[in-house]
């Protein structure tokens, strides 16, 4: 039985590496948000049809839009479990120092809630470390990408 | 390369199984009985978005709304902190407990009509908790001093001192933890403060459930109520149906009943009877109801009944559907982004969209699609990466245009012949 234990701890751990290693890099960024959305598709098979037109301050809320939307180049949402509406935001430089400005402010609290990749965020937290995204730690002083902790 | 992450996740909850300090499970959740505010909200706006968007008709979740957006809704289960590792107290500040960060501060407003669940003192209920993933970790339950003021921030100090309930690892199934509790001996409004500290990971989570209380006998509650009749379908539209059902019958009483589709929440209702809408035309449901009472016990399913919403009528003409938006307009021109989507079941090639393209308006740049002005009216075609439109894909393309005054956004919009519907 432990033997067994141990034989399956072992492929499921090299399945892990390799797949983790294979990990798709990066969305197409050049197509916007659709190379996000053709991105989390091809990896998950969700996200095949992206929403636009929405106003990002009705689904990111007047606080957070302040702060995020500067520097949001484009967005949209598609479905993708367990999100109805998951935001992919193509982003431009600068969010960290809103957000670090934000708190200094008192206008915000914590850090961002958004999973960063290279350009570019996603509005979730379920499984974002599957995908490779990243966590934004900020103090007013100072912001740091960390690794999110595969859970 | 498809189903990677499905892959990925069945590699890590190996991990999990075998090495239990590992934790590589995934853990989001929140309370649904008694519900979270963010939970209830949330239902609540399905109901009023009609399946579709997100629109609360409560005034408190529509506040919460107008406060912080609907992302907090869709992600109702992810009120969080993530580095919390016990220090609830330290952390959270006083006002902040029902959403102690930015995403969630709008359900900390002090208000005395967020929506409710009826319990009774004194009761054994079953606390049932949204999970996506199994994992360790303590739950503790508090309860709001006598006296507590729902028009009043929430303190620490509103919070009686010890937890009326605790539980470690409680049993999962179905998506959901699920453990009895006896509830407190309280009277009226309050609310139950839900604190689950993962033991693998510093990340809890937070949840207040605004419940009223009412006078107990101290017995539990343990009884379901009857399965509700098999539904009764009328007033089918290409959007909506009416349901009828025989009503289910409680040692105490019904408090209301679920409307599923294909597992998910479409309506609830206080009564046997409910109006679905945000349906799809031309398209086939079948619906099951179950009914719950004031402990939390849930009735088994109604036997379901299938429904095919009529063509037309509420859903799109066409096979496809047109996004049009100008994320930037400046004195003199502005830029327009077009996402296309097929919403037929066969692919579309070649594809030609049309609209009418005012006079005073001179396209000057477009991208991802070929587009060509002429007799007022603009035609886009897909350039090599999007020529195709796969079922259910999409194609993007934009442009920038001077004109001469205010942009007017098209109000219809032709593909390869056949009208699009606009969202």
């Amino acid at each position: 039985m432990t033997r067994a234990l141990i034989a399956l701890l072992v492929v499921g751990s090299v399945t892990f590496a390799l797949l983790v290693g294979r990990a798709e890099p990066t969305p197409d960024l050049s197509r916007g948000v659709d190379g996000i959305a053709a991105w989390l598709n091809e990896l998950t098979d969700e996200c095949a049809t992206v929403r636009r037109g929405d106003d990002f301050t009705d689904f990111a809320g007047p606080v957070r839009s302040k702060v995020y939307a500067p520097f949001v180049a484009e967005w949209g949402t598609c479905a993708k479990e367990p999100y109805g509406r998951l935001g992919l935001l193509v982003l431009r430089p600068g969010l960290d120092q809103a957000w670090r400005t934000a708190l200094a402010n008192g206008e915000v609290r914590g850090d961002p809630d958004l999973a960063f990749g290279d350009g570019f965020a996603l509005t979730g937290s379920i499984g974002m470390e599957y995908l490779g995204l990243k966590r934004l730690e900020c103090t007013p002083s100072a912001c740091s990408l960390v690794q999110i902790q595969h859970h | 390369m498809r189903k990677r992450i499905a892959l990925l996740a069945v590699a890590a909850a190996v991990g999990a199984v075998l090495v239990h300090t590992g934790g590589t499970a995934v853990a989001h959740g929140s309370m649904v009985w008694p519900g979270s505010r963010t939970y209830l909200c949330y239902e609540d706006g399905r109901v009023g978005g009609g399946g579709g968007d997100l629109q609360p008709t409560n005034p408190a979740c529509a506040a919460a709304v107008a406060q912080g957006g609907k992302q907090p809704l869709w992600d109702w289960f992810g009120n969080l902190i993530s580095n919390a590792a016990g220090r609830h107290r330290e952390i959270v500040p006083d006002g902040s407990l029902c959403g102690p960060t930015t995403k969630f501060a709008a359900y900390n407003l002090p208000r005395a009509d967020w929506p409710t669940t009826q319990v009774t003192a004194n009761s054994t209920v079953t606390f049932r908790y949204n999970a996506w993933a199994p994992h360790p970790g303590t739950w503790e339950q508090y309860v709001t001093k006598d006296g507590f003021d729902a028009t009043k921030p929430l303190k620490w100090s509103d919070l009686e001192s010890v937890p009326f309930d605790k539980v470690t690892n409680p049993p999962l199934a179905n998506g959901e933890y699920a453990w009895q509790a006896r509830l407190p001996n309280k009277t009226g409004r309050h609310i139950i403060y839900s604190l689950w500290q993962r033991s693998d990971s510093p990340e809890a989570f937070y949840s207040c459930s605004d419940v009223v209380f009412g006078g107990g006998t101290g017995t539990p509650d343990t009884t379901a109520p009857s399965a509700p009749g098999t539904p009764v379908a009328s007033g089918v539209t290409g959007s909506s149906v009416k349901l009828d059902w025989a009503a289910s019958t409680d040692n105490v009483g019904v408090t209301g009943y679920r409307v599923y589709s294909g597992g998910q929440v479409v309506a609830t209702s206080a009564t046997n009877s409910v109006t679905v809408t945000g349906l799809s035309a031309d398209t086939s449901y079948s619906f099951t109801v179950v009914a719950t009472d004031s402990a939390g016990n849930a009735s088994a399913a109604s036997s379901g009944v299938a429904v095919r919403t009529s063509a037309g009528g509420g859903g799109p003409t066409g096979s496809c559907t047109v996004a049009y938006s100008r994320p930037s307009t400046w004195n003199g021109g502005f830029t327009a982004n077009v996402t296309v989507t097929n919403t037929g079941t066969s692919a579309l090639n070649a594809w030609e969209l049309v609209w009418d393209f005012p006079a005073g308006q001179q396209l000057s740049q477009a991208w991802s699609s070929t587009v060509t002005v002429a007799n007022g009216r603009a035609t886009a075609k897909g350039v090599s990466h999007n020529a195709n439109i796969a079922p259910g894909g999409t194609a993007s393309f934009g442009f920038n245009a001077t004109t001469a005054s205010t942009p007017a956004d098209p109000t219809s919009f032709t593909l390869s012949g056949s009208s699009c519907a606009i969202r």
